[in-house]
């Protein structure tokens, strides 16, 4: 009986821990507006949530006197992009769609910095 | 040069030594009395390098990369000492000299009992692990050796050395690490008893031999991940103790999984049952030591979690993986080629019984492992399938053990309400009614207390239900056998620890207050006053590091604490360094957490948008016209050199019928976190006021909505003073003291327990041997 009770147990338990650790574990996809608020409902010294922003590069990192690109997101915000993540695989090109994710830094202006990056 | 010669000749002693020892299995004493002494010099060597990294440190040798990454003159001898293994290769090193320390100490108990070959080949292939770790991870290796595709000169030697992080600057790190090692490294001790137990065929009396070993480790490892606990809520600032980082994760999950080790020994020590279960449990709480150092010290979990995770390089990653995957096979080989001889004998346990109650709450403790590994692995899982690599939120931890923790509090309860083999209903119905009774009285008091949510109120029955059977049991074993007493203490430690855990989780009072200096400020039932700052560690040029005395009055409280936060060049100053300042009290703690530091603003500030015209605050008769900003390209360079931008202003004055333009230029500087601006006064003309730019939010997309921040001044009124303001989150806890003294009861326990299994074990090694 007790064997039997621990081997259905982990039949539904490992399942069902596994799905809701998928209900807990996705990532917000936003705009910029939006993972600014998120960040600052970060306190001092705590980094801000991770979040998913889908961007449009609009400019390189080599053509802006700071070195950091900039994008758009889907509501044509235009943000600066710190990306410190692995290189993708194709080089980055202006016009291009990538998923970036990271957190939002304050200061002037914020900038969005991404340490992955989903094309 | 020494030391990096030491570690290689370190590898291959204890390359050599697991040899001998696994020869001497069939071949007997001569083999293992050279072991023997292998073992002692490797372990005196172990002991020479970790001293003479710590004279290296002491000496400020910061030609070695090691020394020069995490120590620095300033350090005092306590971190300059715990510099030692605050770095990745000198925390290896750490947990090498541990094990090989702890080893010992086994040698002579295993040879005692019968197992020393067995036991000292596995521990050995243990130690190859670890000291190949350290070849990969050398804490002598020379910085022109670490950056030498830098071109850096062989022979350089750095001036300064980075220093330690400044979150470590505190007395907890001379404690914390070496306890939480300590019960990494005896967590080895069951997962080779186990092997040995399997090699020799004798699948029953390894469970005697390691058991006060097992309770040895889960009490040290306890006691350490409570150390971590306190050092987070005394230190960090965020108000909690535990925060389901995978750090943290990566100590309990081990904790977790001895805690139904040492369950499940107890039920096959009894009943000659679980014999498969506690070889796999042995297995895995060793193996889910190997798993958590490898998700924390891969540099597999990436950005996930608050901790920094450095990249060990490709090597030390294979390594990690290899040792896993090496020690998780071998645990599976021996468990799948012994499995026929293990299942002879087996019996099924009958629900009233303890054996059967103590199985369903150990797997109750093994489901909550599995479900934190669920969730520390999540980045890695998530990785796997190709999607972004993202933690679980905490409440998700939360969430499950909402369930997991009442229902391991309710199995706790029900095993000690009834007997070993058998227990009669009537017994057992007696029995459960009268610990019912009394914890519906004891919930229902809670609830009168506070405790109106579903959660608290399941988890208080839970552990009423838990605290009334173990203090019952203990009452009456007091006068009979207090020796038998550990366990009850334990479970008592752990029904306090969730009444800290309910109190402060629900019945926590948080205030946000911005203290003016001076000014007293009431905040909930008390009154804080913010009195002063003062620098200390004056010491240390990193940093300009502020006390801040704020003094609790009210309640009969009336007391000063002082919380700091300063920023450090360490991290670039991105983000602030935050100790509290706590009250600490039996009935509740006042923690007082700074969150920031500023003047107070006594400029008029308006933010302006083009072609918008607004009323100067000062003299409400002038209107301004915001037409836009000049670009730097235009302006002339201020005389320091920083480049310029203005606002350009139209200015109405109703009082004189001319209109004006003005220029208001400000200066600009780029530092790490942006951009930042340096006003130049300018008189509106015809007036005592002046204007500044203080800020500029420019807009890329469309210049014409950038905006900026003027403030303003009367120069023919003294200019008024700026005062200090400290914003601080002010947090009530009541009985927070629970949780401490809830884990300390349970360590406590834990030892009660050793000293009785080790006695007796000493007893019947003492027979055994006048029997022979």
């Amino acid at each position: 009986m007790l064997r039997r009770i621990v081997i259905i147990a982990a039949i539904i338990g490992i399942p069902l821990g596994l799905w809701v650790a998928s209900q807990y574990g996705q990532l917000q996809d936003v705009t910029f507006s939006r993972a600014l608020e998120v960040a600052a409902t970060a306190s001092e010294g705590e980094q801000a949530p991770k979040v998913l922003i889908v961007t449009t590069i609009t400019s390189l990192a080599q053509h802006q006197p700071d070195g950091l690109m900039r994008g758009t997101d889907r509501e044509g915000t235009t943000f600066v992009i710190d990306y410190t993540g692995t290189p993708p695989e194709q080089p980055m090109a202006v016009g291009d769609r990538y998923s970036f994710v990271g957190h939002v830094h304050g200061g002037t202006p914020p900038r969005f910095h991404a340490t992955q990056v989903y094309e | 040069m020494i030391g990096q010669i030491a570690i290689h000749l370190l590898f291959g002693m204890s390359l050599m030594t697991t040899l001998l020892y696994f020869m001497s299995i069939k071949t007997g004493e001569s083999y293992a009395r050279v072991a023997r002494v292998l073992f002692g010099l490797l372990t005196i060597g172990l002991v020479g390098c970790a001293t003479g990294l710590i004279i290296l440190i002491l000496q400020h040798r910061f030609d070695y990369t090691y020394v020069q990454s995490y120590s620095s003159t300033e350090l005092p001898l306590h971190l300059l000492i715990a510099t030692m293994y605050s770095g990745q290769e000198g925390s290896f090193l750490l947990w090498t000299l541990l094990v090989a320390v702890i080893g010992v100490g086994l040698q002579p108990y295993a040879k005692r009992h019968g197992y020393e070959s067995q036991a000292m080949a596995f521990y050995g292939l243990i130690l190859c692990f670890l000291t190949l770790l350290l070849v990969a991870k050398n804490p002598f290796a020379y910085v022109w050796e670490t950056y030498a595709r830098d071109g850096i000169a062989e022979g350089f030697v750095p001036q300064i050395g980075r220093g330690l992080n400044p979150l470590l600057h505190n007395g907890w790190i001379t404690i914390h690490p070496p306890i939480l090692f300590s019960g990494f490294a005896a967590m080895s001790v069951s997962f080779v008893f186990a092997m040995a137990g399997l090699l020799k065929r004798d699948y029953h009396r390894w469970i005697d031999v390691a058991l006060p070993w097992t309770l040895f480790a889960t009490a040290v490892l306890g006691f350490g991940i409570m150390l971590g606990g306190f050092w987070a809520y005394e230190t960090l600032g965020w108000g909690g103790f535990w925060g389901w980082d995978p750090v943290e994760n990566s100590s309990l999950i081990p904790w977790l999984v001895s805690v139904a080790l040492v369950h499940t020994m107890l039920v096959q020590k009894r009943t000659r049952g679980l014999v498969k279960t506690n070889v796999i449990l042995a297995v895995a709480a060793f193996v889910m030591v190997l798993y958590s150092t490898f998700l924390t010290r891969s540099g597999i979990l990436g950005d996930t979690s608050v901790h920094s995770f450095v990249d060990p390089g490709k090597f030390a990653f294979w390594i990690l993986l290899l040792f896993m995957a090496t020690f998780t096979v071998l645990g599976i080989v021996l468990v799948v080629t012994r499995r026929a001889d293990m299942n002879i004998n087996r019996e099924e346990f009958s629900p009233r019984t303890r054996e059967f109650m103590l199985s369903i709450g150990a797997s109750i403790v093994m489901a909550s492992a599995v479900l934190v590994t669920i969730g520390t692995s999540w980045p890695v899982i998530m990785e796997v399938i190709g999607r972004p690599k993202v933690a679980v939120a905490i409440d998700f931890y939360n969430k499950v053990h909402i369930i997991l923790l009442p229902a391991m509090l309710l199995v706790n309860g029900l095993a000690l309400l009834v007997q070993w083999r058998s227990t009669t209903v009537q017994n057992f119905k007696r029995k459960l009614i009268r610990a019912s009774a009394v914890t519906a009285v004891a919930t229902a008091i809670s609830v009168a207390l506070g405790a109106h949510d579903a959660v608290s109120i399941l988890l208080a029955a839970g552990a009423w239900f838990s605290m009334i059977i173990n203090v019952q049991i203990a009452g009456t074993l007091y006068r009979r056998a207090p020796s038998m007493l550990g366990a009850y203490i334990s479970h008592a430690g752990i029904a306090l620890l969730v009444f800290g855990i309910i109190t402060t989780a629900n019945y926590s009072e948080t205030y946000h207050a911005q203290l003016v200096q001076g000014v007293p400020a009431k905040v909930g039932d008390y009154t804080l006053t913010f009195e002063g700052k003062e620098q200390v560690e004056r010491e240390f040029t990193d940093r300009e590091k502020f006390e801040y005395a704020i003094r609790i009055q009210g309640n009969g409280t009336d007391k000063t604490v002082k919380p700091v936060l300063y920023w450090s060049d360490f991290n670039k100053r991105q983000s602030a360094f935050l100790e509290p300042g706590i009250r600490w009290g039996l009935m509740n703690d006042l923690y007082v957490a700074p969150k920031a530091y500023d003047t107070e603003d006594v400029l008029y500030r308006t933010t302006v948008r083009r072609d918008t015209t607004y009323t100067v605050p000062l003299q409400k008769t002038i209107t301004l016209t915001f037409n836009g900003f000049t670009m730097p390209t235009t302006e002339t360079p201020a005389p320091d050199g920083r480049m310029r931008m203005s606002a350009l202003l139209g200015v109405t004055n109703s009082g004189s019928t001319a209109d004006s333009l003005l220029r208001v230029p400000t200066r600009l500087t780029q530092g790490p976190s942006g951009m930042t601006f340096e006003q130049e006064w300018t008189r509106i003309p015809g007036t005592t006021i002046e204007v500044g730019l203080v800020d500029i939010a420019r807009n890329n997309a469309d210049p014409t909505k950038s905006t900026g921040d003027l403030v303003f001044r009367d120069t023919s009124k003294p200019a008024p003073v700026a005062r200090d303001i400290f914003t601080v989150e002010f947090a009530v806890k009541p009985l927070i003291s629970l949780v401490w003294t809830g884990v300390i009861t349970m360590v406590m326990g834990f030892v009660f327990s050793i000293l009785r299994y080790g006695r007796r074990k000493q007893a019947s090694a003492v027979a055994s041997d006048e029997i022979l």
